[in-house]
């Protein structure tokens, strides 16, 4: 059912019916998926019958008792967070994330804590502590990652919306891979406060929902300025209006360029799908044209660079005193060794020790002062594109989705498939993935990119996509 | 080209600065993985650099706070009851003699 | 010329320090949390972002932390630095630091002077924790207070001069209001090296007497090291406040590697020089302006100006006293006794009882020869101890001298009749005699006949006197 059908089934009937529906989805096919750690069914009804007062007397939140799930590496008050990882195994956070409170705030009716990549180090949702997530499409497949419990529990119908994170394209992702609509936001719109940290200058909250609408409704409700992370700015939050007020004759006015390179290496079945709905967007009167972004080759060493170097500091903070798993030993030292040894897993303890090399004084100039020089390139390449087109369009995998245990073991196979992801971290600026079909049986997404802090250009793609897809 | 080679006693330095204790075989696994992953990401000689660093993708800068009367936070004791271990209120860790 | 350079002229010290003070501010630097710790239990005064939960992130600067630490760099006379500055991450594993990084930003001000010693750089970051090393307990409380870090050069020249410009350092930090704590609430980091030779590093000393006797016992042990033919190698020590010595701490061959990198989650800071002017039009006269000022208004020299402006505190009383009484003699006293006794009793102005009207009084009768200079010295020493005031104090201890010529005359005339065969002695040659005559006035006036007045008038008398 659509977002905004939901939304007025929710005002003329039953929260609480509403929410049961999804406890029973969950009961029947979570065991099997895999895409909550920690389920919070008894709080869920408790919000639902104070939001269901709230309808009755005219002063419910924008989201109005929509269920929504939470990937778990986002605070929750109160609610066990994990990360994925057995470091963080019985950790109870003890405040909410700012996105939680927002969505809270609105009236948004939260069921649970979504399964993750370990601490958001890999790209198909495999590598958590608590097992591996499914794709809901196809159980025997990877549902892409780290948001794989996010992007899982839209596709199976456990909740109507979710929030995940993306730092390399860990929401678009698994969005493509389980055939649901997921949106990265311009790095600074959405609050991180809450957000475990895994590469600081990169990642962000953002949504996953079944449609253009549901990611538009989420994102006006978690978006803006928050004194507590600094790098945030201010939101127009006017993203669903955005959506409503777009006409099809819109589309006439649209400028969308499509990157030679973005079709490298990418599978002909998807690569003719995507070149497909570009046609009709041309054909209903887009101007679509053909550029170079020449750098993306660089993209996933500059990125990996960056985030070993970000990801070995955020981590420094599990010394196993103040929270998390504890191993002992005889003094600081070992106490502290023995703890991260036994807690972290492989990808996690990868990224930390490379991290460490290349930020140590005598390689730092070598790798990490080079990688942020390299940086600048890649946001310069947006730059020019975005100065004279819109919307940057393309697929936003380079494969479908692979069978559980077929890629385990070359952490450089699993980097080099988020080649047509991880640009937009590198440079800051918003994209989004959607569904447009399917090839034996696995879906593919449509990526597009919009300059930084040009959301509502994105959510005016995303529609015309949908309305060419047949959608609504 | 990786002009550095990655030995053993580098190795055994990134263990100890990053407090991972590593066994023999993992060291020798990640000493072989990470010579093939920088190899591979030695690619970024290529592209031609400008002279800044890009640390920052957004354009704030001067974010100060006031300085108002302070705010206690209000779940200290769920922060508490994380500690691995407690005693008089002092978190409990090795001593350093 | 610093204080006791000379005793230590052979060696060649070269001594710098890196200081740590807290800012005084309502909250801490990142968080909102009170920055004023000292009475909470232990684990009692923090939050998510001062313990670095996972998902915590710090919040913009605390402006008043900034603002302060300003207004110390433009005291010590630095200059801001052009380009915006960073907070970077400085990376070591330690209990007491929740991130295992500090957030230390780069420098901020730099090139000022104080009291002649070169200010290198300053910079803010947070205070870590509290670790109990022999407990193995960690608290909390402070993490995240500011600080600000001052580097001198090292041009401190003796471990006395390093006492007096930490103590008065501290003094006009704590006069400009701009730190916490009571003045002698410090950390520092103490580098020194004696001919030439490597620089030791003395880590986190708590106090300035400490950092005073950490000094000491250094110079006592590379003398002997050298001595006995072997060399100062590179090293950090640390100072046990219990035993009073320095121990080797880390005797590495490879130094710390901190990995710095800027702290993503914090966006730079540009100091503008309107900010800067903003500052310094609400802060009190530099040391370097009122240095010319005194030595111009008061005609004051060189040496006793130095001492005077680097106690805020202290050039404040000495010119309210100035306005009652010579400002020579009034100057003097300040910058020399005065300083000295405070020193001793380890006070300030601001903490003993001494007044401006102290001074002055003291001054006027110095000149009306009812004082001595001797008694002068304890009038200060019991003026900053009860705070009484002078005429009071010379009343208890018997000091007013005697020095109005009738008084005197009249003592005289009595003690010359009464010691008819002294005159005669006296006038015979026998210099004695004179001595004894002086003595008996001394007796007759309770020891408050104003010694060179009473020997002249005496002389004269004896002259007069067939």
């Amino acid at each position: 059912m659509f977002t905004r059908d939901l939304i007025e089934d929710l005002l003329s009937k039953s929260v609480e019916e509403h929410l049961h529906k999804k406890i029973e989805e969950i009961e029947k096919r979570n065991k099997e998926i895999n895409a909550f750690i920690t389920l919070g069914t008894e709080e869920a009804e408790k919000s639902s019958k104070e939001i269901q007062k709230k309808i009755n007397n005219g002063t419910q939140g924008k989201l109005s008792g929509l269920v929504v799930s939470i990937k778990d590496n986002i605070a929750v008050y109160n609610t066990r967070m994990t990360c994925g990882s057995k470091v963080l195994e019985n950790y109870i956070a003890p405040y909410d994330a700012t996105v939680t409170n927002l969505i809270k705030k609105e009236d948004g009716i939260i069921i649970g804590k979504c399964n993750m990549d370990e601490f958001a180090c890999g790209s198909d949702g495999t590598s958590s502590y608590f097992g591996p997530t499914k794709n809901p499409r196809n159980i025997d497949y990877v549902p892409g990652g780290s948001s794989s419990g996010s992007a899982a529990s839209v596709a199976a119908d456990f909740s109507d919306l979710s929030i995940g994170s993306d730092t390399g394209g860990s929401i678009r992702c698994p969005a493509s891979f389980c055939g649901v609509y997921g949106f990265k936001p311009s790095y600074g719109l959405v609050s991180r406060y809450g957000l475990s940290d895994m590469a600081m200058s990169l990642e962000g909250p953002g949504p996953f929902a079944k449609d253009t609408y549901g990611i538009a409704l989420l994102l006006d409700v978690i978006s803006g300025k928050d004194p507590r992370d600094t790098v945030t700015v201010q939101s127009n939050n006017s993203y669903l209006k955005t959506v409503e007020n777009f006409k099809d004759g819109d589309i006439k006015n649209m400028k969308i360029a499509y990157a030679k390179e973005f079709f490298e290496g990418v599978d002909e079945n998807i690569k003719n799908m995507i070149l497909d709905k570009i046609g009709m967007l041309e054909s209903q009167g887009a101007r679509i044209e053909e550029v170079s972004l020449p750098n993306i080759k660089y993209s996933i060493p500059i990125y990996y660079l960056v985030v070993f170097s970000e990801f070995s500091s955020a981590m420094s903070k599990f010394d196993g005193f103040k929270y998390g798993h504890y191993a002992g030993g005889q003094d600081i030292v070992e106490a502290v060794s023995n703890t991260r040894e036994t807690s972290m897993g492989t990808e996690v303890k990868r990224r930390v020790l490379l991290g460490t090399f290349i930020t140590m004084e005598e390689f730092k100039g070598r790798w990490y002062t080079k990688a942020l020089k390299a940086r600048s390139a890649i946001k310069e390449d947006f730059k020019r594109i975005f100065n004279s087109y819109d919307l940057l369009i393309g697929p936003t995998m380079p494969t479908l989705p692979w069978k559980i245990g077929e890629r385990i073991s070359d952490p450089l196979a699993m980097y080099s498939s988020d080649i047509l992801t991880v640009s937009a971290n590198l440079a800051g600026i918003c994209a989004s993935s959607q569904p447009v079909g399917e090839v034996k049986g696995l879906p593919v997404g449509l990526q597009l990119h919009a300059d930084s802090l040009s959301e509502s250009k994105l959510l005016k793609g995303m529609r015309a996509v949908e309305i060419a897809c047949g959608g609504m | 080209m990786v002009e550095t080679i990655i030995n053993d006693s580098v190795i055994e330095r990134v263990s100890e600065i990053a407090r991972l204790k590593l066994s023999d075989k993992e060291k020798e696994k990640f000493r072989e993985e990470f010579e093939r992953i920088l190899e591979e990401f030695s690619i970024i000689d290529e592209i031609k650099v400008g002279e800044k660093e890009l640390y920052y993708v957004v354009e704030n800068v001067n974010v100060l706070r006031k300085d108002s009367e302070p705010k206690p936070f209000n779940n200290i004791n769920r922060i508490r009851s994380n500690f691995n271990k407690i005693e008089d209120d002092f978190i409990v860790v090795p001593r350093n003699l | 010329m610093q204080i006791h350079e000379d005793k230590y002229k052979d060696l060649n010290l070269k001594i710098g320090l890196e200081i740590h003070v807290q800012l005084k501010t309502n909250q801490k630097i990142f968080c909102e949390c009170s920055s004023d710790y000292i009475n909470s239990p232990p684990n009692n005064n923090i939050c998510p972002i001062c313990t670095s939960q996972p998902g915590s992130k710090p919040m913009g600067i605390n402006e008043t932390a900034l603002e302060n630490l300003l207004k110390i760099g433009l005291f010590l006379g630095c200059k801001a630095y052009e380009k915006p500055f960073y907070v970077q991450r400085k990376h070591y594993f330690y209990p007491d630091l929740p991130s295992n990084y500090q957030r230390t930003s780069q420098p901020i001000l730099g090139n000022g002077v104080f009291m002649g010693v070169g200010i290198w750089e300053i910079h803010i970051e947070e205070d870590p924790g509290r670790y109990e090393l022999r407990e193995g307990k960690v608290d909390f409380n402070r993490s995240g207070v500011p600080l600000a870090e001052i580097v001198t050069a090292p041009d401190i020249k003796s471990p006395e001069y390093a006492r007096e410009f930490l103590r008065d350092l501290l003094l006009s930090l704590e006069y400009l209001g701009v730190i916490r704590g009571e003045s002698g609430s410090i950390r520092a980091d103490v580098n020194i090296s004696i001919m030439g030779g490597n620089r030791i590093e003395i880590k986190n000393v708590n106090s300035v007497k400490g950092i005073y006797k950490a000094l000491k016992y250094e110079i006592v042990r590379q003398k002997a090291v050298l001595q006995r033919g072997g060399t100062i190698t590179m090293e950090t020590r640390h100072f046990d406040e219990a035993s009073m010595i320095t121990k080797t701490l880390r005797k590495k061959e490879t130094v710390a590697d901190y990995r710095y990198i800027p702290d993503p989650d914090l966006v730079p800071v540009y100091i503008s020089p309107e900010m800067l002017n903003e500052i310094e039009s609400v802060l009190p006269e530099s040391p370097h302006a009122k240095k010319k000022r005194f030595m111009e208004e008061y005609s004051l020299g060189e040496e006793i100006v130095d001492s005077l402006i680097s106690d805020l505190y202290l050039s404040d009383l000495f010119e309210e006293s100035a306005k009652n009484s010579n400002p020579l003699e009034a100057g003097k006293w300040c910058a020399t006794e005065l300083k000295r006794r405070l020193n001793e009793k380890n006070l300030s102005v601001s903490t003993s009882k001494i007044n401006p009207k102290h001074i002055s009084d003291m001054v006027g009768f110095i000149e009306r020869g009812e004082l001595s200079v001797k008694n002068a010295k304890w009038i200060i020493e019991d003026a900053v101890d009860s705070g009484e005031e002078i005429p009071v104090l010379m009343d208890k201890k018997n000091f007013y001298q005697i020095s109005s010529e009738d008084t005197l005359v009249e003592i005289i005339e009595k003690v010359i009749a009464d010691n008819p065969k002294a005159v005669l002695d006296f006038k015979s040659g026998n210099q004695n005699a004179l001595h004894f005559l002086f003595g008996k006035v001394v007796n007759e006036t309770e020891g408050r006949a104003e010694p060179s007045k009473t020997i002249k008038l005496l002389k004269d008398k004896l002259c007069a006197v067939a």
